[in-house]
């Protein structure tokens, strides 16, 4: 007899492979919390500046409404004081597993990095960090093969930032306009151009 | 494609988009037993519709939840949409080499590489099966039966691309356009093959994880399936090899014979039996003797061999230290350049330069050339004003 005969075949996508730089790593049933980060403040930071809670939801439901997205986050603009300790309370209702991955924090304190929750479906994860002192916008994604590109986008943005990130849904324009013109716009610009510019030529003379 | 359960990102850097070894396609040889009860969840992480059919497997059109069962739109069940999860059951009580893929959209889904082998074991006690053999190849832990009879067993799964439809996925982000472009723009009715797989892999790859290795002596099973769009024309060098079973079921012994090519239509399996014994009928003796589609487009990446799913059956004595083997042909560096198979380096370029390779340009020639043009448009110049002024 076979053991164990549940398999999970997860149709397109995921990780593998131990990451390349050890991260700390929390692992119960529910997800992962990797890189929590409570009590050391970043360098630059004159300790800890004050508690900030999130709760961001996850899954199919919110994409609704956000063009060209299949799946979402019920949060996708996250402003928090510099130095602040943030925790987010991340809460997957889909049936298959999401992320909340912040990119680009200071590698000295966040291996590779990041700050990183992972939701099995159904299931809610809660992790903390503290920021760093800069102004400064993240990106804030699921890493889900193609998650971020279908929805799974979004900044957290500490003091000032420092500007808003493209793509974001509901937030900022889509990365290709131009798939939303009619077919051969471009050529039909063009050529009126040319019409207009030789109408002009002809009336001058 | 399959998806391991693991933390982290799915690729190894934001830039490059370079994959994980785990993250590949097509999806992995699934092993089960006869006689057990299997529950395979299928959690649809994808941005499009899909399901599981399990091809060929004995498994119940509805589940004992009276859910669909047999991963068909039309006439089973709603597809998995994305987000969500189903799991299908079955409980098998014939053994076999059987496949499963994707059935939404199956023209295009399962030639994007939704699909896998999928092995029913002949039921016997204490059975150490390899649930997951992933990017097919050896299978490290054979069920008993297969141990009975075979030194080792490979699991061979054939596919080719068509780059048209591969690329769709690419040009856009939004799933709106994408889907339209995959579904509706696309037109398999005018589609051609242009690349050739074996275990997600096209030469010279398919060296490094897809070689058959045995001893002399021994006897190897090889379970193939052809998921590919064509059919395949499976060849061996060296060897006669007898088909033990197709589609699963058992040839009958007198219809068996010893064979050097085997046909393989679309979704059919072959168990195929190679007995490395140098008699002038199943073997000829120890070497490197390859094996491959023997239609000539599937040994070609994109038009440029060799290429596609070509690999080879190697006596271990012919083995390296590195588990490459010791060939004895042709350097094989260029195979290993994009330039080659971006059709830029001459065929023999590496042993017959001078004879064979790049003929070059005339740079002498190209400069007459350019002379020449420049003096007849100087004396056309000339001419033209000549009459002008004798118009005057
Ligand atoms: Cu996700
Ligand atoms: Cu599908």
């Amino acid at each position: 007899m076979v053991r164990g005969a549940a398999l999970w075949l997860l149709v397109l996508a995921l990780p593998a492979a131990a990451q390349h730089e050890h991260h700390d790593m929390q692992l119960d049933a529910g997800g992962i919390v990797m890189n929590a980060n409570a009590d050391t403040p970043p360098r630059g930071c004159d300790g800890i500046s004050g508690d900030v809670s999130f709760t961001v939801r996850a899954g199919r439901d919110y994409a609704g409404g956000l063009p060209g997205a299949i799946f979402g986050m019920s949060e996708r603009d996250l402003h928090v004081p510099p130095c602040s300790r943030v925790t987010v309370e991340f809460v997957n209702e889909d049936a298959v597993r999401h992320q909340w991955m912040v990119h680009g924090l200071p590698r000295y304190l966040y291996p590779g990095g990041m700050f990183h929750l992972e939701a099995m479906g159904g299931a809610s994860v809660t992790g903390t960090f503290i920021v760093p002192a800069e102004n400064r916008t993240y990106l804030v994604h699921c890493d889900m093969a193609q998650h971020m590109e279908k929805g799974m986008r979004a900044q957290l943005v500490v003091g000032r930032g420092s500007g808003d990130l493209w793509a974001v849904p509901g937030l900022t324009d889509a990365y290709r306009r131009a798939s939303y013109l009619p077919g051969g716009t471009l050529g039909w610009l063009a050529f009126a151009a040319l019409l207009a510019g030789g109408i002009v030529a002809l009336l001058r003379r | 494609m399959f998806a391991p359960n693991h933390a982290g990102m799915a690729v190894e850097n934001l830039k490059p988009h370079r994959a994980r070894a785990a993250l590949r396609l097509p999806a992995p040889a699934i092993r089960v037993e006869q006689g057990d009860r299997v529950r395979i969840t299928i959690e649809n992480t994808h941005y499009m519709p899909h399901t599981l059919h399990l091809h060929g497997a004995d498994h119940g059109f509805l589940t004992a939840a009276g859910e669909g069962n047999d991963g068909v739109p039309t006439t089973s069940e709603v597809p998995v949409l994305p987000g969500g999860a189903r799991t299908y059951e079955l409980e098998p009580r014939t053994a076999g080499t059987m496949f499963y893929h994707c059935h939404v959209q199956p023209h295009v889904h399962v030639m994007m590489g939704l699909q896998g082998l999928f092995v029913i074991e002949e039921n016997r006690p204490a059975n150490p099966l390899q649930t997951l053999n992933l990017g097919a190849g050896q299978v490290r832990a054979p069920s008993v039966a297969s141990r009975e009879r075979y030194a080792a067993e490979y699991d061979l799964h054939y596919l080719d691309f068509d780059r048209q439809l591969g690329e769709r996925i690419r040009e856009d982000n939004d799933p709106r356009i994408v889907t339209k472009s995959m579904h509706r723009d696309y037109d398999v009715t005018d589609a051609t093959s242009d690349y050739f797989l074996l275990n997600g892999r096209s030469f010279p790859y398919t060296f490094r994880e897809s070689l058959v290795v045995a001893d002399e002596g021994d006897t190897v099973k090889l379970r193939v399936v052809n998921g590919g769009a064509k059919g395949i024309a499976l060849h061996t060098h060296g060897h006669k090899f007898t088909v033990t079973h197709k589609d699963g079921m058992p040839v009958p012994e007198a219809a068996r014979s010893l064979q050097d090519v085997a046909w393989l239509a679309t979704a059919q399996r072959l168990d195929l039996e190679l007995a490395f014994v140098n008699d002038g009928l199943h073997a000829y003796g120890p070497g490197i003797w390859p094996f491959h589609d023997h239609q000539n487009a599937g040994v070609t990446n994109d038009g440029i061999g060799p290429g596609g799913n070509i690999s080879a059956i190697v006596y271990r004595e012919y083995l390296g230290e590195d588990g490459w083997p010791r060939t004895r042909g042709v350097s094989w560096d260029p195979y290993f350049t994009a330039a080659y198979y971006r059709r830029e380096v001459p065929v023999w370029n590496a042993y017959l330069p001078d004879l064979l390779g790049d003929p070059g340009l005339d740079g002498r020639l190209l400069a007459r050339l350019v002379v020449l043009a420049a003096a007849l448009g100087g004396l056309v110049a000339l001419a033209l004003r000549r009459r002008r002024r004798s118009a005057w």
